[in-house]
């Protein structure tokens, strides 16, 4: 989706780096397999996040080696296959209809070459969209809705900033009714997309002041202290969410990507340096 | 109830101080210092709740330190006025119905400070920081003597502050240390991962 939800790579144990590349392999792999090759491109380390997050507290971590199309020549390690209905076969199935959605908006509001660029990548993922529609479609109606209402939300410029933010947070906090541990999730996911849409829009708003694009933060009066602050407090809102769920195979790592990971990226997004090196350095 | 070891993480076997060194850890991870006007808060005491039992059944009775009632009363900063104008609201931001007091601040034509105050606190619940900021600023103009507007207000400030597991602390600094250290200290351990 935006890709700020990744881990702090210096801070995790060479094993974990191992298996967090695996997961991102295996959720490409997912992809590919149940929505086709197109799919594959869709693929961000938000959802690798989600499928760690929402992976069973029981469910062991298997890794295997198998081919990949974007590296033919050595194999690379990937999560071995799994049961129906599990967390990494999930985040995919979520992760296209959110970029299908989004699609679906870019080409309703950016220029025209946007706007067709779009047009052509949803005409790619169709069929791909479509199963995923029919295996979850309270989300993808939930997620219509949601995005119907951001953009009116977005165009409404007496609404506060936290109302627009709202909008977009359940969007993120509707994936918790499809898990067993709703009420927790729902608080991690409504403050992460939180998160994910304020920073998203700090880190757009040199570039879209300079094309004359719109923005949410754009004349609303909010500085970088206070937007800081604002976002600090739900990264912790997310860590101590987080702390109430049960031990799974990927706790450490979800750690390093809210306690590290996250924080990285809020210092990179305000220093204007995010884009150049996206947290890969520290 | 579960195994008293393996809710503490530990084996049965573990000496005291380790035991003591699992039951503490998990208490600061639970403390209700971290779950204040948290609407999980409730989903923390009972693990706190928990964690104290296990420890007792482990130490036979022994003193916990963290007594198991001494942490159960969160969540109760806005019930100081009960029979104020806005008891309803106060008692709706107790029980977590926000939205009904928010429906209540809407209809309410008298808005002076503890009405600026309450939907601060509104908002403050539900993570939408710049808004409670905004109400909660106007609250203590409105009335500058009022010690729980003025409270409200700074601990927004330090809100939220989550625990943080051992060696997941690093990034934020602690509170005295400036955007000017953090860049520092990246400066230097960029050059650190340049020199492999």
């Amino acid at each position: 989706m935006f890709g700020y939800i990744k881990p702090c790579t210096p801070e995790l144990k060479v094993r974990e780096l191992e298996r967090f590349k695996a997961l991102y392999c295996g959720v490409c792999r997912a992809l590919g397999k149940r929505y086709g090759l197109a799919a594959r491109f869709v693929l961000s380390y938000d959802f690798v996040f989600l499928a760690a997050l929402l992976w069973e507290p029981d469910g062991a971590v298997e890794v295997r080696k198998c081919r990949c199309p974007a590296s033919l020549r050595r194999k690379r390690c990937v999560c071995a296959d799994y049961a129906d209905g599990n967390s990494v076969d999930k985040s995919a199935g979520l992760g296209i209809i959110l970029a299908y959605h989004k699609l679906r908006d870019n080409a309703r509001d950016e220029g025209f070459a946007k706007a067709a660029a779009a047009g052509l990548a949803m005409l790619a993922l169709r069929s791909a969209y479509r199963k995923a529609a029919r295996e979850f479609p309270a989300f993808d109606d939930s997620v219509r809705g949601r995005l119907d209402a951001l953009d009116a939300a977005e165009s409404d410029p007496d609404l506060p900033l936290d109302a627009a933010a709202d909008k977009f947070a359940l969007l993120l906090a509707d994936v918790a009714d499809t898990t067993a541990e709703p009420r927790v999730l729902h608080e991690l996911l409504y403050h992460l997309g939180r998160w994910i849409y304020l920073i998203d829009a700090r880190d757009d708003l040199t570039e879209d002041a300079q094309k004359g694009r719109a923005n949410a933060l754009t004349g609303r009066g909010i500085d970088d202290a206070s937007l800081e602050m604002t976002l600090t407090h739900s990264n912790n809102l997310v860590i101590s969410a987080f702390e109430l769920l049960a031990e799974t195979a990927w706790s450490d790592i979800i750690r390093n990507i809210i306690c590290l990971g996250m924080p990285v990226a809020q210092i990179q997004v305000f220093a204007g340096t995010w884009k150049r090196n996206k947290g890969r350095k520290i | 109830m579960n195994d008293p070891y393996s809710v503490l993480g530990v084996a049965p076997s573990a000496s005291e101080d380790e035991i003591k060194k699992a039951y503490r850890e998990l208490a600061r991870k639970y403390h209700p210092d971290n779950y204040h006007d948290n609407p999980l808060a409730d989903l923390a005491s009972e693990k706190m709740k928990e964690i104290n039992e296990a420890y007792d059944a482990i130490t036979k009775g022994g003193a916990s330190g963290y007594g198991g009632t001494a942490y159960t009363s969160g969540g109760q900063a806005y019930a100081r006025q009960p029979g104020g104008e806005y008891a309803a609201v106060r008692s709706a931001i107790n029980s977590g119905d926000l939205d009904y007091a928010e429906q209540i601040l809407n209809a309410s034509s008298n808005q002076n400070a503890e009405w600026h105050f309450l939907l601060g606190s509104v908002y403050f619940r539900r993570g939408w920081l710049t808004e409670a900021s905004r109400y909660f600023q106007i609250a203590v103009q409105l009335d500058p003597t009022n010690a729980e507007y003025r409270s409200a207000l700074a601990r927004m400030q330090s809100s939220g502050a989550a625990y943080r597991a051992p060696g997941f602390g690093g990034m934020r600094g602690g509170s005295d240390c400036s955007v000017c250290d953090i860049c520092t200290a990246m400066m230097c351990a960029d050059m650190c991962c340049n020199c492999f």
